[in-house]
């Protein structure tokens, strides 16, 4: 039986060597000494394919006449793909397959609205009592924020004692 | 920090001073930062690394008729990797020594934030005097966690650690 020692504090991704979850980083887990994510989706492994590019004709005219209708490359021109699937005690390794999707973005026009102002307070004061607690403990508080010459040397007398 | 401290000590202090002579507890304030070595294995190979440092915080209350016993609860918090909170019960033993005192404890660590590990920690300490209230102390422990969301699949973790820290008395 082998003793590793883990680097400590290290941001453990891929298959970096842990104890504990927390060891790991974002969504990882501690699996057999390793760090490996639950989605397959190791670092660095998140594929991109640049393939792309409209069908081409394959039929050509016959004789003199003959023409291509070659077609032009009208594909996307990067995909995203999607990482593989990866295993609970391996570290992933992503092999992206490109599939692009056009989206659109549209701008709406602004809203218009109109609102009617909140009626004004008329300003009541509080006539009620205060908190006896809180009273009792604001003199503590403030000796202990804001503490006098002599309040510090009491405290200190306290602490240390004769 | 030291004014969280000063002003525990200060609402402990005038607490415990409205009890009755008869029933009174010796109550005391601890904190102290610790860190060692967190051991684990996977059945073929044993894994080691520092421990996470750890601040530990707690309250303790001595009943004058069992004043060689302390029943301490108390928070853990890991302060390196994922910060984390955990409660921390711990009872202490005390020797009838004076300067310094000895004491043995056992404690349960129960993580709850951001993911749960529990377990059973012993272990020894010492506190030395400083004055008429204050008090440095260190403390070793073996900590053995044995469930939780954090730990491995089908494995346990075990802590070596040493805390050193400040207790006050009141």
């Amino acid at each position: 039986m082998s003793v590793a020692i883990v680097a400590p504090f290290t941001a453990a991704c891929g298959n970096a060597e842990c104890l504990r979850d927390s060891d790991c980083v974002g969504d990882s887990v501690c699996a057999g000494g390793r760090c490996s994510s639950l989605t397959g989706q190791g670092h660095a492994s998140s594929g991109s394919d640049t393939e792309g590019g409209g069908p081409e004709s394959t039929t050509g005219g016959d004789g003199i006449t003959s023409s291509n209708t070659q077609g032009p490359g009208t594909g996307p021109q990067s995909g995203t793909g999607s990482s593989g699937p990866g295993s609970t005690t391996g570290h992933g390794d992503g092999d992206g397959d490109g599939d692009g999707d056009g989206d659109g973005d549209g701008d709406g026009d602004d809203g218009t609205g109109t609102g009617t102002g909140g009626s004004a307070n008329t300003g009541a004061s509080d006539s009620g009592n205060s908190d006896a607690t809180v009273t009792m403990l604001t003199p503590l508080v403030d000796a202990v924020s804001h503490p006098t010459r002599t309040e510090n040397a009491g405290l200190w007398a306290w602490l240390w004692g004769p | 920090m030291i004014g969280a401290l000063l002003s525990a000590t200060t609402l402990l202090g005038g607490l415990t001073s409205s009890m009755p002579p008869a029933e009174q507890w010796e109550v005391s304030a601890r904190a102290a930062a610790g860190s060692g070595v967190s051991v684990s294995g996977t059945g073929r190979e044993v894994l080691k690394r520092r421990s996470p440092l750890t601040l530990n915080l707690g309250v303790g209350f001595r009943h004058p008729q069992w004043s060689w016993l302390e029943l301490c609860p108390g928070i853990q918090l890991e302060m390196q990797g994922k910060a984390s909170f955990a409660f921390r019960p711990v009872l202490r033993a005390y020797l009838p020594t004076r300067r310094p005192t000895v004491h043995g404890l056992v404690g349960a660590p129960l993580y709850v934030f951001p993911f749960t590990l529990h377990g059973v920690e012993v272990g020894f300490g010492v506190a030395y005097p400083l004055a008429h209230h204050v008090a440095l102390t260190a403390e070793a422990s073996a900590t053995a966690f044995v469930g939780g969301s954090d730990l491995m699949t089908g494995s346990g973790l075990t802590k070596l650690d040493v805390a050193g820290g400040i207790r006050v008395s009141f």
